[in-house]
């Protein structure tokens, strides 16, 4: 019988059901990830909820890393930051594919039997699990295989697994295409986010993404501005990313009891003077000789224009 | 020495004419310098380079692009800022440079600062004020952003060294192709005073990167690396003749990049074209693309043009002429070529040529993965194949394939219908074309650029 897993939309609440997964110790074929509730239910698969976990969510993402090595880890997260409803299973059969090492055609593989030819990821996944790990019934066979499986281990360490290269299974392709989108955002986003100082001196920067990519934004301002208060502001999502001046950054969500608009606010008295210079700026770069708005316009798509002083005022 | 005073003009009013007077300058990268902040000031630098917008003209905006000053001792016939053309002239204060600098990038406007430069006095007395404001961006405001200087022809070696400590980027603008180009249009500047920074800038950069070895805390000298720009258009230069040019500027000079500006005729000088149908973009973007051949392509020069067909094709693009040329090395197995190979053919770019190498190493790769992988079948079809077969029943012939080609519409950065300088701006240029000019080998063009060092 098909198990669906039903997770949330989030990085904790999808690596915590693919630790799930594992546990069920089904025929890889027969578990899937599912986002969300399901509409149209099936009707002979078994649906399970699987809460999100973040002590079992950072298991799973240390081994994904160790597994699939920097580069492939952060593709995992930037598929996962997208909206498109299939992503969590296309991530979930990439992952089982670089944990069995892609060996013979994953889809007929046990998850049970995978006990016995443990992938050396399940092993560390197991042995990371501080109460004991239901993977160990079987103490000796298993010990004698994570010695052996050791060896395996720190090989992959350092070649980590080169998954994300087989653009030829159509899953890998699904999360490089998912990645690469969510990547071409957060790049462009970095340039093209404007942020307004307000009268207390905070720098306020609204935002309105296709994909959940706050998370990937912070990192690059906090390391940028440290001596600034600004906070970053998701209004698609109402998520905040906040940074104190000389501390570290940390998100809140909207349930978190703030909700706010850009209209709550009040900009400091120098705020419209160096809007102003830079609409000034932004108008006299342009040759008027070799105006081309539709080269303007594949650059710099309209969705991100209201969010930016240059094109919204004058 | 008289130097015309202003009146009184608001910061505003004076940033109208120092990006005016600036916009011609083609660079606005801000990449190839990966810098922390150090955790304090303001600022830091992503190797990838960051764009901040787009301007009405498609071009991207990433750095506050201003002329420290406008006023100019020089009468280049080609530059807005001449001193017998009749425009408003402005200069910034350092502190106004320093004040707009932080303030944009505060609001994440700009990834830092361009600063080219008018000449006041002399060249040595620009720098050194342009030296002073970067000194104080850099030291009194901390700021670790992207700045890039356009360095004067003619400043001492001191100055340049000095300059070097504080910037990213120096560029030194060859402005011509050749030598007979400055000296028609540009007769106060000479290849001398321009090859002897270029070169000075190289060392420097060379013995910074082994210090940095040596010692991990030493200043960078010019990181970010040096650049130049040749004004395309303004002279009867062919082609060839340019990318040449770029071509040992690259080899022997190491710059990281060669701009190429389409020239738009601002002073309707009479040494000047007119170019009435505007400036030659259609040119420019094939140089543009022959310059990427050149860099990421493992193309020469040589391969792409030569005396007997010195200018680009008007309707294909470098590559995929140079392709039909050389149909002797197609079909292209995809599944085992080496990446050089395939790096050449028309429709496959460099990333995706990469994928492929890396993707083909899992399993055999299929026509359709080709096309996931970002690979422009409509043209790379013709050139590859695919475990032994081709895509279609195609045949390796040249008139066919330039045919079925010219049917795929070629992207252009800009408008072809609309814009009539395509076909004109070839005539414009094609008029031009001195015979003596043609005629030089390349040993001789080699001697132009690097004779007078």
């Amino acid at each position: 019988m098909e198990l669906y897993l039903i997770c949330e939309d989030s990085l904790e609440g999808i690596f915590a059901a693919i630790y799930e997964a594992y546990l069920s110790k089904r025929p890889r074929s027969e578990v899937h990830l599912q986002i969300g509730e399901e509409e149209n239910l099936r009707l002979f698969a078994e649906y399970r909820h699987v809460r999100a976990d973040p002590e079992l969510a950072a298991k799973v993402a240390a081994t994904v890393r160790k597994c699939l090595g920097d580069d492939g880890y952060m593709s995992i997260c930037y598929a996962l930051a997208a909206t498109a409803a299939d992503k969590g299973e296309a991530v979930f059969r990439v992952i089982t594919a670089a944990f069995d090492g892609e060996r013979s055609s994953p889809k007929k593989e046990n998850l049970t039997s995978s006990h016995v030819h443990s992938s050396p990821n399940e092993e560390n996944l197991a042995s990371s699990h501080v109460h004991s790990s239901p993977n160990e019934e079987n103490p000796t066979n298993s010990h004698v295989h994570s010695s052996l499986k050791k060896e395996n281990f720190t090989n992959s360490h350092i070649h980590s697994s080169p998954i994300m290269e087989n653009l030829t299974n159509p899953h890998v392709m699904r999360v490089f295409e998912l990645a690469r989108a969510c990547g071409r955002e957060t790049h462009a986003l970095l340039g093209f986010i404007r942020f307004s100082e307000l009268e207390n001196g905070l720098l306020y920067a609204p935002i309105g993404p296709k994909s959940n990519i706050l998370t990937f934004m912070m990192p690059h301002f906090a390391e940028r501005m440290p001596e600034e208060n600004f906070v970053i502001h998701d209004e698609k999502r109402g998520l905040f990313g906040v940074h104190p001046a000389g501390g570290e950054w940390f998100a809140v969500t909207g349930d978190e009891g703030i909700s706010l608009s850009r209209a709550d606010f009040s900009f400091s008295t120098q705020e419209a003077h160096y809007r102003e210079l830079f609409i000034t700026f932004f108008h006299s770069i342009a040759i008027d000789e070799r105006r081309n708005n539709r080269s303007q316009r594949g650059h710099l798509p309209l969705r991100y224009r209201e969010y930016m002083v240059e094109f919204t005022e004058r | 020495m008289v130097v015309r005073i202003a009146e009184e003009m608001s910061i505003t009013e004076k940033l109208a004419v120092l990006s005016d007077a600036a916009k011609y300058d083609v660079s606005c990268a801000s990449s190839g310098v990966d810098r922390k902040n150090n955790g304090s000031g303001i600022g830091n630098a992503t190797a990838s380079g960051i764009c901040h917008s787009f301007s009405a003209d498609g071009r991207c905006i990433s750095l506050l692009k201003i002329l420290f000053t406008n006023e100019c001792v020089y009468d280049c016939a080609y530059c807005v800022n001449r001193r017998s053309n009749d425009v408003p002239r402005a200069s910034f204060t350092p502190d106004e440079i320093c004040e707009l600098t932080i303030e944009f990038y505060r609001r994440n406007y700009i990834e830092g600062l361009f600063l080219s430069s008018g000449i006041l006095m002399s060249p040595d007395y620009t720098m050194e004020l342009i030296c002073q404001a970067v000194g104080k961006l850099r030291r009194e405001h901390r700021f670790q952003g992207y700045i890039h200087v356009k360095c004067i022809p003619g400043t001492c070696p001191e100055l340049i060294q000095r300059l070097g400590l504080l910037v990213d980027r120096i560029s030194v603008n060859m402005e011509l192709p050749t030598a007979d180009g400055l000296a028609a249009l540009a007769p106060s500047k000479h290849r001398r005073t321009i090859l002897a920074p270029m070169r000075q800038i190289q060392q420097g950069i060379t013995e910074s990167k082994y210090e940095l070895v040596k010692y991990r805390h030493t200043e960078a000298f010019v990181p970010g690396g040096q650049s130049t720009q040749m004004i395309v258009g303004a002279t009867p230069e062919s082609d060839y003749h340019i990318i040449t040019v770029a071509e040992n500027l690259y080899q022997r000079f190491a710059l990281k990049r060669v701009y190429y500006s389409a020239f738009v005729n601002t002073t309707k000088d009479s040494l000047l074209p007119a170019l009435p149908s505007g400036p030659p973009l259609l040119r420019e973007h094939r140089l543009y693309q022959a310059d990427w051949l050149l860099r990421f392509y493992g193309f020469t020069a040589a391969e792409l043009l030569d005396e007997k067909r010195p200018n680009f094709n008007v309707l294909l693009d470098p590559k995929a002429d140079w392709a039909l040329r050389h149909l002797e090395q197609f079909p292209v197995e995809v599944n085992s070529a080496d990446l050089r190979t395939i790096l050449r053919v028309p429709g496959i770019g460099l990333k995706s040529a990469q994928r492929i190498v890396s993707a083909r190493r899992s399993a055999p790769l299929r026509f359709e993965d080709l096309k996931k992988i970002g690979v422009v079948l409509k043209r790379a079809l013709y050139f590859i194949t695919c475990n032994g077969r081709m895509m279609y029943n195609t045949r390796i012939e040249e008139d066919y394939i330039t045919r079925n080609l010219l049917t795929v519409k070629e992207k252009l950065p800009f408008d072809r219908g609309s814009l009539k300088y395509s076909q004109l701006s070839l005539l414009d240029y094609d008029d031009f074309l001195q015979p003596e000019i043609v005629s030089r080998g390349v040993s001789d063009l080699q001697s132009v650029v690097l004779g007078q060092l």
